[in-house]
């Protein structure tokens, strides 16, 4: 049996066992790159859940198999009571897509650049079919434009992407992601392309956004802190695998996995007596293609005993919200 | 300048020549020491890679100082013709750029082009030499000595910036200017580069220019920290100085945008978004975004000040009253 990894009474959101692997053509042959390695996990309803880790720890991807943008190899998926099918058919895909919205990470790439904004925000109102009339789609475009701070709306609506500010282009994109009234949103780095200034406002936004719709995030991010200050659960992924979670808080101040403490220490923060760790481990992350047997972080991990070489370390249970994959813990 | 000093930016400003014109850098001041790590911070358009062309004398054909003067290492560095600059790159100021695989030239080996790099520059070295010189490098930097011979796209990240870093060092300079050299990179890296980066220069005692939008890295790691906003050089101070209480908005403003990891504050960030540097604000540029302005900070450009005898200056009408010290403390 599976730990239920990030445990939420009535979740929005649960994900089983996902598995993703690229067939990545080499030379004559192919190689499998294992993108996503069996993460499980579920969202409770208004709340953050926060995956860390750093480039090529399949954090992406696993949002954008839940987004249903590429199709995931294993594993199963639940939006609320109902399972997810592994394949959706064109009106199974809309209605999905009504109840689970992505938020990308570069503003200037996710709008088309040739099309005014009010168009941007019409097109998912008229493709996802919820308002008839085009005045009513209208009033939906205000309102939230207003609503992401882009006020007064009449100002944005005829304006191109490439006449806002890459914080204004953001705001659109998390407009048009919620003008369809999701219950999900996947968002993937989404003040990572900011001007720091502005990044802050931008997760004020989406937090005021959460508690006033009781809305749901999957939250991707390579920022420990930025993960602090939204998440109430975070999980760190790392070469594919999910190997700590939990209530965020815990996960951070009593961090058990050697590779959470690793990233913890190497963040640069200055009210530390030492702002950065010299990290006492030395090279990269595996290549996902040829993953080493045992646990992934083993090569790396200063702790490294003779079973990790082996067994890869099934998640254990450390409090009531706060597990870890390693066999330091049993 | 005294013998601290290595390098004196006094008043400098760079135009770009348009249509339309704009002036990235308006009357910037600063003084690197020697042996330390100077922080330069700002956001995307600020022009601190402006900043950095100039004292590299790598500004593209558009652009020109248009006024001040920079002193580096005894020489009026812009009045140097470029015969006598490029004499000196390499062996008296390099340059790590954010990307490295741009950087590393992708047909020839790692080891080659630092080889070139070491004969262009002291000819009087045999090849064998060079060879040996580069593989010591990449060992310096922890890279395994065998990469010599592999090519940019066959090393990580990482060690692609570890090589550049080894480069930049390989004629010993007395400046190694960094632009966002951990940008790219993951936050393990970044740690392990920027404690390699600490050892080689309590080694070798070069002085280092880190250019980073990254407060938080800057507030971790250098030793002094210059802040730019809109084309100016708003505050400069030490580390400590500006982690205790920094003077001006903006700073604060940018080290209040850095969440923490180790606790959960509520931050605002700065409202608005950097201005045009086509038409910058009138009077002081950072009033349409500041929490603290004051009437005549829409009209009236304010002049620096000197904090204290460390050297803490800011450029900010909340400390119009500071003329005296200021005055003093400036030498």
């Amino acid at each position: 049996m599976i730990l239920e990894t990030s445990v939420a009474k009535h979740p929005i959101l649960r994900v089983e066992n996902l598995q993703k692997v690229f067939r990545v053509k080499a030379g004559r042959g192919s190689r499998h790159v294992h993108a996503v390695n069996g993460v499980t996990f579920s969202l409770a309803k208004g709340s953050v859940l926060a995956v860390v880790g750093e480039s090529g720890s399949g954090k992406s991807t696993l949002i954008r198999l839940i987004a249903h943008l590429i199709p995931r190899t294993s594993g199963r998926i639940w939006l609320g009571d109902e399972e997810v099918p592994l394949k959706l058919g064109r009106a199974q895909l809309v209605r999905y897509r009504r109840r689970v919205q992505m938020i990308f990470q570069d503003p200037f790439g996710a709008l088309n650049p040739y099309y005014p904004i009010s168009y941007q925000l019409e097109r998912p109102l008229s493709n996802l079919g919820q308002l008839r009339t085009r005045l009513e789609r209208f009033r939906e475009i205000v309102r939230v434009l207003e609503e992401v701070g882009l006020s007064p709306a009449q100002d944005y609506l005829p304006k191109r992407p490439h006449e806002l500010s890459g914080g204004q282009r953001q705001r659109v994109v998390i407009a048009r992601a919620l003008i369809v009234s999701p219950e999900v949103v996947l968002a993937d780095e989404p003040t990572s392309m900011l001007d720091v200034s502005i990044r802050m406002s931008i997760l004020n936004l989406l937090d005021r956004l959460r508690q006033e719709h009781q809305l749901s995030y999957v939250f991707v991010t390579h920022d420990l802190a930025s993960a602090r200050y939204l998440s109430d659960h975070i999980m760190v992924m790392y070469a594919g695998q999910a190997v700590e979670g939990g209530l965020t808080d815990a996960v951070i101040d009593q961090a058990a996995h050697p590779y959470t403490r690793l990233l913890i220490s190497a963040v640069p923060e200055p009210s530390r007596e030492i702002p950065i760790a010299n990290p006492e481990v030395s090279g990269e992350p595996p290549d996902l293609s040829r993953l080493p047997q045992g646990c992934p972080f083993h090569l790396r991990c200063p702790q490294a005993m003779e079973r990790c070489r082996q067994d890869n370390p099934r998640p254990v249970s450390l409090d009531d919200e706060h597990w870890v994959a390693c066999h330091l813990y049993g | 300048m005294s013998q601290q000093e290595l390098l004196t930016v006094e008043g400098l400003s760079v135009t770009y020549y348009g249509p339309p014109d704009v002036e990235a850098v308006h009357e910037a001041s600063f003084d690197v020491r020697r042996g330390e790590i100077f922080g330069l911070a700002g956001e995307s358009g600020c022009g601190k890679t402006t900043l950095i062309a100039a004292l590299t004398r790598l500004l593209p054909d558009n652009g020109a100082v248009t006024a001040g003067r920079i002193m580096f290492a005894g020489a009026d560095w812009l009045k140097l013709p470029p015969s006598e600059v490029d004499a000196w790159r390499w062996r008296k100021i390099s340059l790590v750029s954010q990307s490295a695989m741009n950087s590393l030239n992708p047909v020839i080996s790692v080891g080659e082009q630092i080889v070139d790099a070491i004969l262009a520059h002291q000819p009087q070295t045999s090849k064998r030499e060079a060879w040996d010189r580069a593989r010591a490098l990449l060992r310096m930097v922890e890279v395994d000595p065998k990469h010599v011979h592999s090519y940019a796209h066959e090393l990580s990240g990482g060690m692609r910036q570890r090589a550049m870093i080894a480069m930049a060092l390989a004629l010993e300079p007395d400046l190694v200017v960094m632009d966002e050299p951990t940008t790219a990179l993951d936050v393990v890296v970044q740690a392990q580069i920027i404690h390699q980066v600490r050892t080689l220069q309590e080694q070798l005692g070069f002085s280092v220019i880190f250019v980073t939008h990254d407060m938080s890295l800057l507030l971790s790691i250098a030793d002094r920290i210059a802040i730019m906003y809109a084309g100016e050089i708003v505050e400069v101070g030490s580390r400590e100085r500006l982690n205790r209480e920094a003077a001006h908005p903006y700073t604060r403003g940018l080290i209040e945008s850095f969440p923490s990891v180790f606790e959960r504050k509520s931050r605002v960030g700065i409202p608005g978004a950097p201005p045009s540097m086509v038409t910058p604000p009138p009077g002081c540029r950072f009033h349409l975004r500041c929490p603290a302005r004051l009437t005549m900070c829409d009209t009236v450009v304010p002049e620096e000040r000197v904090l204290d005898a460390a050297g803490h200056r800011v450029r900010c009408h909340l400390y119009d009253s500071v003329e005296a010290i200021g005055q003093n403390g400036r030498n």
